[in-house]
């Protein structure tokens, strides 16, 4: 689009008028302007200052606990602490929190009253808190790595590149549930830590068919998966990183219509 | 004048708390007041233009059209919300840029409007590189109007804009809000302050209790009152005097005397200001002042709610 077309959509004519848009913004608009948002929110020097306090943390944390057999200790605490505890409630504070925390601090109105559906706004969110949560993952996840490194453990490429794999299919799956949650109840922690305990650690155990609902059980097929392994580990993956997105679609779907229709009391932080 | 809302029938509930009961109205263009005391559901009438809320029944259009779910309407619509909650991890331009973004601006306009719209609210340059949250009160009201005017919308909400505000603020954002009129915006706001809403709106709509009580200007709601009297104030030297020559020529309803004032309340207010000259022949008596009393909006909001 040429400039002066663009001025033209944008509602500026050639003279400056005060006129607005010409046409109501779509789903794109609502994307960028929820990452230029929420990632100045996220990265906010009081956010970003206690995640990187809690990843340091974290990452003596390790150090210290993998005095013993640090081989071993080391791909445990990737596996089960972080793809299975640190992960999920990252997610479920983040993505929860996303909405949930617009609505309890009135700053919703703001929001929901530009020119914009209401499910692209929620799209909008769950793309920027995607983004946000992945960062802060992947660099607790780094930690851990970093502290293994101190300990004379190495990880392979292959092993990291499935670490970046699996922490980006939890982001997607886990922040859209939370999300999800967070548009439908004030107590979203509440019902996020009771799914996690009855799908994500109780279904994911059972041995049948029933536990591809849960999203750890897909992780599991993530990582560890090494490059080097076999040449099986892109199927994997695919595998592995299919039934997510296809998780964070349904729940994304539910979210959106439960947003565009349901009418809340701003500030009451519960319904 | 064309509409700029309509209500017909509108209902609002909250479960079973009322917000709007069956309130019929029109809202013309131009500059227009929402009058009542708390709880009498201005903020409920707002939410439901803004479409932040669903109709329980009846119908309201704004330009035309349904206000839920419709982000058609919310382009030419901009919001100032009452409280002063913001994103207050941020500096204003990084906020407006947001919120314009979201508006449907380009990253570059949205760049150069953020500055424009804080401008015009008059926010001092010095104060645009701290976080919304170090800002006073007055100063937070500054922001929030800016994003309200940064995608220049047809229709600009106000709810409580003077709160926090100093006197030399109030009167910058009422010049703000007449320079916004003369470019064509239609103002809706709401405000405790009368005399500041009497100032600046052409209309007025008042509610109590969820229901409109009169809408229009001052004229057709006073003219509209079957029980109104125009309420004079004369400052004299006899007041005595005068009240008893006044109640003869029978076009007084009542009359007050306090200390040198005659309060009188005027049957045919046209007869009376015709024949008055007349009236201060028959007697001695010298006039200071005389002064109309009901033509203030507190006046009038106090007479329609009784």
């Amino acid at each position: 689009m040429s400039d002066v077309a663009e001025r033209e959509v944008m509602g500026e004519g050639s003279n400056g008028a005060w006129r607005p848009v010409e046409a109501h913004p779509g789903l794109k608009a609502a994307v960028v302007g929820m990452l230029l948002l929420k990632t100045r929110i996220f990265f906010s020097p009081s956010s970003l200052l206690k995640n990187l306090g809690g990843g340091f943390a974290l990452g003596l944390m390790v150090y210290l606990w993998s005095r013993g057999n640090p081989n071993a200790m080391i791909s445990e605490w990737l596996e089960t602490p972080f793809l299975g505890y640190l992960l999920p409630l990252t997610c479920l504070t983040m993505g929860g929190g996303a909405i949930r925390n617009e609505i309890k601090e009135y700053t919703i109105e703001y929001l929901w009253t530009r020119a914009l559906k209401r499910s692209h706004l929620l799209i909008g969110t769950y793309v920027a808190s995607v983004v946000a949560t992945f960062c802060f993952c992947v660099f607790y996840g780094t930690v851990i790595c970093l502290a293994g490194f101190l300990r004379g453990v190495g990880i392979s490429g292959g092993d990291y590149l499935s670490l970046l794999l699996a922490t980006f299919g939890g982001c997607l799956a886990y922040v859209a549930i939370s999300l999800l949650l967070g548009v439908v109840t004030g107590r979203f922690m509440v019902l996020g830590i009771l799914y996690g305990s009855l799908v994500e650690v109780g279904i994911s155990q059972i041995p049948m068919n029933v536990r591809n609902l849960a999203v750890s059980h897909h992780l599991k097929g993530i990582y560890p998966g090494s490059l080097s392994s076999d040449g099986g580990v892109l199927w994997a993956w695919a595998l592995g990183l299919g039934p997510c997105l296809l998780i964070a679609a349904l729940a994304l779907a539910v979210g959106s219509l439960v947003f565009s229709n349901k009418q809340y009391s701003i500030g009451a932080g519960k319904d | 004048m064309s509409s700029v809302v309509e209500a017909k029938e509108l209902s609002c509930f909250y479960g079973v708390v009322l917000g709007l009961n069956n309130v019929s109205f029109e809202i013309s263009s131009g500059i227009t007041g929402l009058v009542g005391p708390n709880g009498a559901g201005k903020s409920t009438l707002i939410k439901l233009i803004t479409g932040q809320i669903k109709p329980s029944a009846g119908c309201l259009r704004v330009y035309g059209q349904d206000t839920w779910n419709n982000p058609d309407l919310l382009r030419r619509i901009g919001y100032c919300p009452e409280h002063e909650y913001v994103h207050k991890e941020l500096k204003p331009v990084d906020w407006l840029e947001s919120l314009g973004t979201l508006s449907g601006l380009s990253l570059k306009q949205a760049k150069q409007r953020s500055g424009e719209a804080l401008e015009r609210v008059q926010l001092d340059k010095k104060h645009w590189k701290k976080r919304i949250g170090a800002y006073s009160k007055g100063m937070r009201q500054r922001v929030k109007l800016a994003q309200a005017l940064m995608h220049r919308p047809d229709l600009v909400i106000l709810d409580e804009p003077m709160n926090g505000l100093d006197p030399m603020g109030r009167q910058e954002i009422g010049n703000l809000l007449k320079s916004l009129k003369e470019q064509g915006v239609d103002i809706i706001i709401s405000s405790h302050i009368l005399h500041e809403l009497e100032s600046m709106c052409s209309g007025f709509l008042m509610l109590n209790w969820g229901r409109a009580l009169a809408s229009g200007g001052q004229r057709k709601i006073r003219e509209d009152l079957q029980s109104w009297s125009e309420e004079i104030g004369i400052r004299t030297n006899d007041p005595e005097s005068l009240a008893s020559v006044l109640r003869d020529t029978d076009t007084i309803k009542g009359y007050l005397v306090d200390g040198d004032h005659l309060i009188v309340w005027l049957k045919d207010p046209e007869v009376f200001f015709r024949n008055w000259t007349d009236y201060l022949k028959d007697c001695e008596v010298e006039i200071y002042d005389v002064q109309s009393r009901s033509h203030s909006l507190s006046n009038i909001f106090e007479q329609v709610v009784k």
